[in-house]
């Protein structure tokens, strides 16, 4: 879907919305190295930061500078919204979607949640965090470290009466 | 499942701790979506993460899923959540029993002091009740309350009400002695009720009792179930939508037709007509309701085509239910004892409308009685835009299948368009 214009931005845009239709007014949002990227408001206001940045006026003619966030994460985000404001009743389609959108590694669904939070886009938050939370669902504790990378820097006795303190935990 | 999509990334390897370089926030986020026992677990992970868990903003106490858990693990698990962590405490979900039973007044003390949002306390209470602390009166912050078995306190000083409890459900629930004016003050003061289930209410001791009395300005579901010969006024329910009623063979002196009637104005209606009639009830179970239930969408009734009382009270209804969508009948003859002989609708004066709207009839446990033959050749006839009946055999019947459906197939359909299916088959 995302297409490359004459002077190099990427526009990834919404879907078969013709740009002379009124309602899919587009915004430019640029990433923190540069990149442009043409989204419609709608999909666009999936992010309430932006959403009241529109409402309060601050939007102008240039669009949005996010200096929080790169450019392939911010790709990935508007795909994301893209997808939930094109057909948002469509439970199942959007559901193996966002199944599919989330199989990423670890460090870049990391980075989506920082900033699906830093955009304030409350739908993709509740979703990554909670693919996160059950990736740690009873999984063992030496699996977690492994899977996060955490150092195990207790001595033996201090992991032993950590266990002990709370047994029931670790039955 | 598929390997993960490796998106565009400057190659470098991850950074140590992925989950602690989160900033705070987010890590709560993810943190809070974890049951307690895994919360907890983490507290193993590195020196860092000992008392990570702790710092959590929120979070919920849940052990009703007792996965793998011994009964004496639990309790020792929420003393000692209670005792290291110091935050809010969301919900507190658990299964009491003998071994527990000691520490739960301690902990209901504890949650009033924690801003707990939810409790659902499940007392094994064939073998145990556990008497409740007057704290739980004094968790104000609570939305949902739950509680099965236990024996209520009375009010503390200090009980302010319930100002944002939606849900109120109690399961064999013992009051003391004027228990009925305890729940009513427990109502009076629980504005934001929209769900109420009451559940074989019990009052100690059996003495002279007076009504329970139901009242509540935004509640829009209400179920009640109860064994015992009480009363039960409705006073004021505007909102009511749904309400599923089942007295037993305790519909109260009479005036069953009264009582229903507090329900005019719901969608849908669960009722249990298929008990034997209390002898106060001089033959009538309801026979005329003194009001039409128009908004009366969907109508399932557990009850039987046995004796005249039951057949009336199911005319009755339908009689005043003008814009009926949907039937469904469980028939239930577990209460009877022997079929009356004419126990037929013949002499059964039905309006013009009968059955006008209805849509889909369901009808479990069919014996192909000739009285329910009779009322199923009537919904069809009457039943001018019925789409689909869908009839299940029950355990006995008098007739075969063949014989019954030949005659069924007789029966002029009001509805061009209706369907029955049998036990899943079209006819």
């Amino acid at each position: 879907m995302a297409a490359t214009t004459a002077d190099g931005s990427k526009v990834v845009g919404g879907g078969e919305k013709s740009n002379v239709d009124e309602e899919s007014k587009m915004i430019t949002l640029f990433s923190s190295d540069g990149e442009r990227f043409e989204v419609t408001q709608e999909a666009a206001a999936m992010s309430q930061t932006i959403h009241h940045m529109m409402e309060d006026g601050c939007v102008d003619d240039e669009g949005v500078h996010l200096p929080n966030v790169g450019s392939s994460i911010l790709a990935m985000v508007i795909e994301y919204c893209n997808r939930h404001v094109a057909s948002p009743d469509e439970k199942e389609d959007i559901r193996s979607f966002d199944a599919g959108f989330v199989n990423v590694e670890h460090h870049t669904l990391f980075d989506i949640i920082r900033a699906a939070n830093y955009l304030d886009v409350k739908e993709l938050m509740d979703l990554c965090c909670q693919t996160v939370a059950d990736s740690i669902k009873s999984k063992s504790v030496e699996e977690i470290r492994e899977l996060f990378g955490i150092v195990n820097d207790f001595t033996p006795e201090e992991e032993a009466e950590i266990r002990k303190e709370n047994q029931w935990a670790f039955e | 499942m598929a390997p993960p999509r490796q998106r565009a990334r400057p190659s470098e390897p991850p950074p140590a701790d992925l989950l602690g370089s989160l900033p705070p926030p987010l890590l709560d986020a993810i943190l809070a979506r974890l049951d307690i026992r895994d919360a907890v677990r983490t507290s193993a992970l590195s020196r860092e993460w000992r008392r990570r868990w702790e710092a959590l903003p929120c979070i919920s106490l849940s052990f009703l899923d007792k996965r793998g858990a011994t009964p004496t693990s639990t309790s020792v698990a929420v003393d000692r959540v209670l005792a290291r962590y110091p935050g809010h405490i969301s919900s507190f979900s658990f299964h009491c029993d003998k071994y527990s039973a000691a520490r739960v007044a301690d902990w209901l003390v504890a949650l009033s002091t924690r801003g707990v949002r939810s409790i659902n306390l499940q007392c094994s209470y064939y073998y145990y009740s556990i008497t409740l602390h007057s704290s739980v009166f004094l968790c104000t912050h609570l939305v949902h309350l739950e509680l099965n078995g236990c024996l209520m306190p009375p009010l503390p000083a200090g009980f302010t009400g319930f100002p944002v409890l939606e849900e109120l459900k109690l399961y064999a629930a013992q009051f003391p002695e004027n228990g009925e004016s305890l729940l009513e003050e427990i109502l009076g003061a629980s504005p934001s009720l929209n769900t109420l289930n009451l559940s074989y209410l019990y009052i100690r001791d059996d003495g002279p009792q007076n009504e329970w009395v139901i009242g509540g300005p935004n509640i829009r579901n209400l179920t009640i179930n109860s064994d015992k010969s009480y009363g039960w006024r409705i006073t004021d329910l505007p909102r009511l939508d749904e309400a599923t009623i089942d007295l037993g063979k305790y519909v109260s002196s009479g005036d069953f037709q009264g009582f229903i009637a507090g329900f005019a104005q719901v969608r849908k209606l669960i009722l249990h007509t298929c008990y034997p009639l209390p002898p106060l009830a001089n033959g009538h179970l309801m026979e005329t309701l003194p009001c039409t239930f128009y908004n009366l969408k969907s109508l399932i009734l557990s009850t039987h085509f046995c004796e005249r009382p039951s057949i009336l009270s199911t005319f009755c209804l339908l009689m005043n239910a003008p814009n009926l969508e949907v039937l469904e009948i469980t028939i239930d003859r577990n209460f009877v004892d022997e079929i009356e002989a004419n126990a037929e609708n013949q002499n059964i004066q039905c309006t013009d409308d009968f059955c006008a709207n209805l849509q889909v009839v369901k009808i479990k446990g069919i014996g192909w009685l000739p009285s329910e033959m009779c009322f199923i050749e009537l919904v069809l006839s009457k039943a001018i835009v019925l789409r689909t009946m869908y009839l299940r055999l029950g355990y006995e019947s008098s007739k075969s299948n063949e014989d019954a459906l030949c005659e069924l197939m007789t029966y002029r359909r009001g509805s061009p368009h209706a369907q029955v299916f049998f036990n899943g088959e079209i006819e």
